[in-house]
């Protein structure tokens, strides 16, 4: 059972780091995107094309895709949401769903429709290198995305707590009105949150391109809205609470797995995020948290 | 006033473009000595990869007819479709084709339920559906020009369900299979004759098409520990799932349907898939003269090794082109005879006669993974 | 008789499409047109029905495809089980889809904007796991096959131009009844509670009960569109239910525009034909549809006939226009307690 508890914290950090980008995004924009999952299939694909092309060296690929992807959510911003600011929400979203369906084929068109792997000779000691823990193995790769994911997280947390930057994104999420008047160059926060938030997907994008090693251009559309559900139930504002509704999906999961059956695991994400919506819309970690933002 | 002529203007507007967007949809195909074959396949979408396989294989048997100088004078040409998968797409697509006078037979679709969906199409034009993959019994009996490549989930199944209990001496199997149409006939016909032969099934569990995470499957299966382990699914998926096993510290006996043949399994799973079993009716190294000379056509023209969907793709190709030639590839009709009546075409993966059944006789070998290398079992 | 007349004069546009299209079988032989005018039919029921709910009430429910999806499975499974003649389990699928209207709407009704689309979409998913999952009730991925061909009043539809003229009726009947609904008292309180659901409720206006209610006409609506799917296609498989079906439909509103009738048909028309008039197009053809949702929506981001009967715009920043402007109400984000309103914020 310990063994599906490591399975669950493993898949549940990587819903954990995905949904930590979607509730910055929503936290400062209050808007959603439905092309993060597509951004995490870029990250993805830089990972698997660093490692095969150029040298298996992981922190080279969350660099890489770390810039590649923020620069995606960039362009995903001033697109789908700068462009479109006096525009309904509704437009955004569409925009969002076009940029996905475009990515999407995007990928199939540069790195053809296929599965691809890493050789697994490249990633042999990363993917199967292990230590034991109270006679549990634990790779070396499944460390490194738990490791990786919580270090995002506590930096993110950091650069939003305590940076001038991270003021003012704090600032813009309580009131993009009062953020504007007081200085807040708003429309560049925006992009920057986006970009910081589609980062994390990116990294994330790397971390389970190599856990899985498996890359194909709809990689995303599950994950995506996975992560989507897991940050509704952690209130969508809440970053913490977002890193435990990810966590807790992902244990959730696999134990569902094991109890019950493995094609009714997709139920548990989706059927939470609804009990959630309707008996506490704000999450499980109701208003704290330093994302809240909600005026008050 | 203003009112109204706004929406007359808008009226206007708008059946212009419905009928603009028709009439762009309806505009016929260019006259001439050819002859038109449909291809229905998913292009884009999670099935793309088998597509495209089953697609670059179409396309060298065309090129390759057409080079020699077509069938009764006339040069094939391909309309080819992108059903994603969807079998909307593909009722869409019959549609089309048989909307179109010009095509007379069509290669495709992919899934079962696909094929099936759109069989009600073609079989009221009596246009010949040959699918390379549809592997699900009730497919042919959807109609009489419905045919078949692959071999059917009846005749593998129990085949395989043989092979585990009275190879393998299993007394408990488990499967885990792919939750769409093909998966869950694969894993119904598997079970079933295992437990017909004696042996129990501890666990049956079905993963969504798309799904990456099999540790926690994975760790249920290794605390189960069956005799033996069924896995009906298509080789990208099966990398994923030994390599996770791998990291569980899990080494099950592995058997699996043609699916999961490829060297692409080998490429992605590296040491983790070493011991891998699977039935085929179609490897490289088969010593069949068909299949040799189509694996090596294969690489020369795409550089790639080709898999059990780019044989069956071969085969189907094969058969409609050798249909045309037969019946002068003049109306749709007499193609669905002609191919019953080619009685024993040496295929790339078995011989085919259509004169009894649609569903062809395969014979299956058996391989196994040794060394990075697919090779037979002794 | 002057007035009639006149009433002639403005309406001739319609009648005369509607002159149209009841001879357009006609002068079209291939068959293939006619289905795909059946598909647009389809599509602009349902993104009329979606329109109930997205344009009238502004409230944001992405999750349309889960009813569809009920639908078409409800009327296949009354009419191969129970052998229910065609009309018959083409009302109760529209009546069973709306009762899960009602399932889905009254507990999310406190939900506003994003969160309401988050709780739609995640039915959605749920509704396709089930279908997909559920291999005794639905067949899993296998679908279910064989569904019978309609018959009304003794005649069999069986040709593409038979099943056109029903859609035909189909259409005009779903057209004339939202016509009739949102012109009547129900659709101007819908659109009170868009524009201001407070002041809506102030001035007696039972919000909950209309919204509850726009959700099970919404919903009733895509299940007879869902059930005519299934005896159209004559198979239905959880493929055809998945939530990125619900994001064509709403892909479908937001190009034509919502709050008004004439944006659905137009965008449900386009966004279904354009797709087929590029299959040719193979592996590109996706770029083109995601490259007209991308551009239409920087050109028109209301729709191409969303901004003329109403505007979406958020009054929060009407007065002063200001370049950092989100620029909408259409979906309300900005309360404090999570995405109720705030009856429940106590």
């Amino acid at each position: 059972m310990l063994e599906q508890l490591i399975n669950g914290l493993t898949q549940g950090s990587v819903y954990a780091l995905l949904a930590l980008g979607f509730t910055i995004i929503f936290g400062t924009l209050r808007m959603v995107t439905f092309a993060h999952g597509e951004v995490f299939m870029g990250g993805a694909y830089v990972g698997l094309t660093l490692f095969t092309y150029l040298t298996p060296s992981l922190p080279l690929a969350l660099l890489v895709a770390a810039v590649v992807t923020f620069i995606m959510g960039a362009l995903i911003e001033i697109i789908a949401f700068r462009f479109l600011r006096n525009a309904p929400h509704f437009s955004s979203l569409l925009v969002t769903i076009g940029l996905s369906v475009i990515l999407i084929n995007l990928a199939q068109l540069i790195f053809g429709p296929e599965t691809r792997s890493i050789p697994p000779a490249l990633i042999e000691d990363l993917a199967f290198g292990e230590i034991q823990i109270f006679g549990f193995y634990v790779t070396y790769l499944q460390m490194a995305v738990l490791g990786v994911a919580i270090a995002m997280m506590v930096a993110t947390y950091f650069f939003i707590e305590h940076t001038p930057i991270g003021l003012a994104i704090r600032a813009t999420s309580q009131d993009h009105e009062a953020a504007y008047a007081m200085g807040v160059n708003v429309n560049r926060i925006f992009t920057l949150t986006f970009a910081v938030g589609s980062m994390m997907g990116g990294i994330a994008g790397v971390l389970i391109g190599l856990y899985y090693n498996v890359f194909y251009p709809t990689m995303g559309i599950l994950l995506g809205i996975k992560a989507f559900s897991a940050s509704v139930v952690g209130g969508l504002v809440s970053m913490p609470g977002a890193i435990i509704a990810g966590l807790t999906i992902g244990v959730i999961e696999s134990f569902a797995v094991d109890f019950w059956n493995a094609s009714y695991r997709h139920l548990v994400a989706f059927v939470f995020m609804i009990i959630i919506l309707v008996i506490r819309p704000a999450g499980i970690m109701g208003k704290s948290g330093p994302m809240s933002g909600r005026g008050d | 006033m203003k009112k109204s002529t706004k929406g007359w203007i808008k009226s206007l507007f708008a059946g212009t473009v419905i009928a603009a967007g028709i009439s762009v949809a309806a505009t016929g195909a260019l006259a001439g000595e050819t002859v038109k074959v449909g291809v229905s396949l998913p292009l884009t979408g999670d099935w793309a990869e088998y597509g495209d396989f089953i697609k670059k294989s179409v396309n060298m048997v065309i090129n390759k007819a057409n080079k020699d100088g077509g069938v009764a004078g006339k040069k094939i040409e391909l309309v080819i479709a992108d059903s994603r998968g969807d079998p909307k797409e593909s009722v869409l697509i019959a549609q089309k084709f048989v909307g179109n006078p010009e095509i007379i037979a069509e290669i495709g679709d992919f899934s079962s339920s696909s094929c099936m969906a759109a069989a009600p199409i073609y079989e009221k034009a009596s246009m010949a559906q040959v699918s390379p993959t549809a592997s699900h019994p009730d497919f042919t009996k959807k109609g009489k020009n419905m045919f078949r490549v692959i071999g059917t989930q009846a005749t593998e199944g129990p085949y395989n369900a043989k092979w585990a209990v009275e190879g393998f001496g299993a007394k408990t199997v488990a499967t885990v299979y792919i939750n769409n149409d093909w998966g869950v006939a694969a894993n119904k016909y598997f079970t079933q004759a295992a437990e017909k032969l004696g042996a129990k099934v501890i666990a049956q569990e079905a993963f969504s098409p798309g799904e990456k995470d099999f540790s926690s499957v994975m760790s249920k299966i290794k605390r189960l520990n069956p005799d033996v382990l069924y896995l009906p699914v298509f080789y990208a998926d099966g990398a994923a799932i030994m390599g996770q096993a791998r990291r569980l510290h899990y080494k099950p006996t592995v058997l699996s349907t043609g699916s999961l043949y490829s060297e692409k399994l080998i490429e992605q799973g590296g040491k983790s898939v070493e011991g891998v079993m699977t039935s085929v009716a179609y490897f490289p190294s088969n010593p069949r003269p068909e299949s040799m000379a189509f694996t090596k056509e294969f690489k020369a023209t795409y550089n790639k090794t080709p898999n059990m969907f780019a044989a069956v793709g071969f085969d189907a190709a094969t058969l409609v082109v050798a249909a045309l030639k037969k019946s002068g590839a003049k109306d749709r009709a007499s193609i669905g005879k002609a191919l019953e009546g080619l009685g024993g075409l040496r295929g790339v993966t078995g011989d085919f006669d259509y004169s009894k059944s649609h569903d062809p006789v395969k014979e299956y070998a058996k391989i196994i993974i040794k060394d990075g290398k697919w090779v037979p079992v002794k | 008789m002057t007035k009639m007349v006149k009433e002639l004069i403005a309406n001739s546009p319609l009648i005369g499409l509607l002159a149209l299209l009841l001879v357009i079988p006609g002068f079209i032989e291939n068959q293939y047109v006619l289905q795909v005018m059946i598909f647009v039919g389809i599509y602009i029921v349902l993104v009329l029905s979606l329109n109930l709910l997205n344009g009238y009430v502004g409230l944001l429910a992405i999750g349309h495809a889960a009813f569809y999806g009920i639908g078409a499975y409800a009327s296949a499974k009354l009419s191969i089980e129970l052998g229910f003649p065609f009309l018959l389990s083409f009302i109760l699928s529209g009546i069973i889809a709306g009762f899960f209207g009602f399932i889905l709407g009254r507990p999310t009704l406190r939900l506003t904007g994003i969160y309401l689309a988050l709780a739609t979409l995640g039915f959605n998913v749920i509704v396709w796991l089930i279908m997909l999952n559920w291999m005794d009730f639905t067949h899993g991925p296998l679908g279910i096959m064989d569904i019978p061909q309609p018959e009304l009043f003794g005649y069999k539809i069986e040709s593409r131009t038979d099943y056109y003229y029903l859609m035909l009726a189909f259409v005009v009947l779903t057209l004339f009844s939202i016509h009739r609904l949102v012109s009547s008292r129900f659709g101007r309180a819908l659109v009170a509670i868009r524009e201001d659901e407070l002041a809506a409720e102030a001035s007696g206006i039972d919000t909950t009960r209309y919204k509850v209610q726009a959700f099970i006409l919404a919903a009733f609506y895509a299940g007879l569109a869902g059930s005519f799917y299934a005896h159209f296609v004559k198979y239905v498989s959880p493929d055809s239910f998945t939530h990125m079906e619900s994001f064509s439909i709403l892909a479908m509103l937001a190009l034509g525009g919502g709050g008004n009738l004439l944006g659905p048909v137009v965008g449900a028309s386009i966004l279904t034909v354009v797709p087929e008039a590029f299959r040719f197009l193979d592996e590109y053809r996706m770029f083109m549809y995601g490259g007209i949702l991308v551009v239409m929506m920087l050109v028109r981001p209301m729709g191409i006939f969303g901004a003329s009967s109403y505007s979406f715009r958020l009054k929060l920043f009407d007065e002063k226009e200001k370049s950092y402007d989100k620029g909408d109400k259409f979906i309300d984000l900005g309360d404090d307690t999570g995405g109720k309103t705030p009856e429940g914020s106590a």
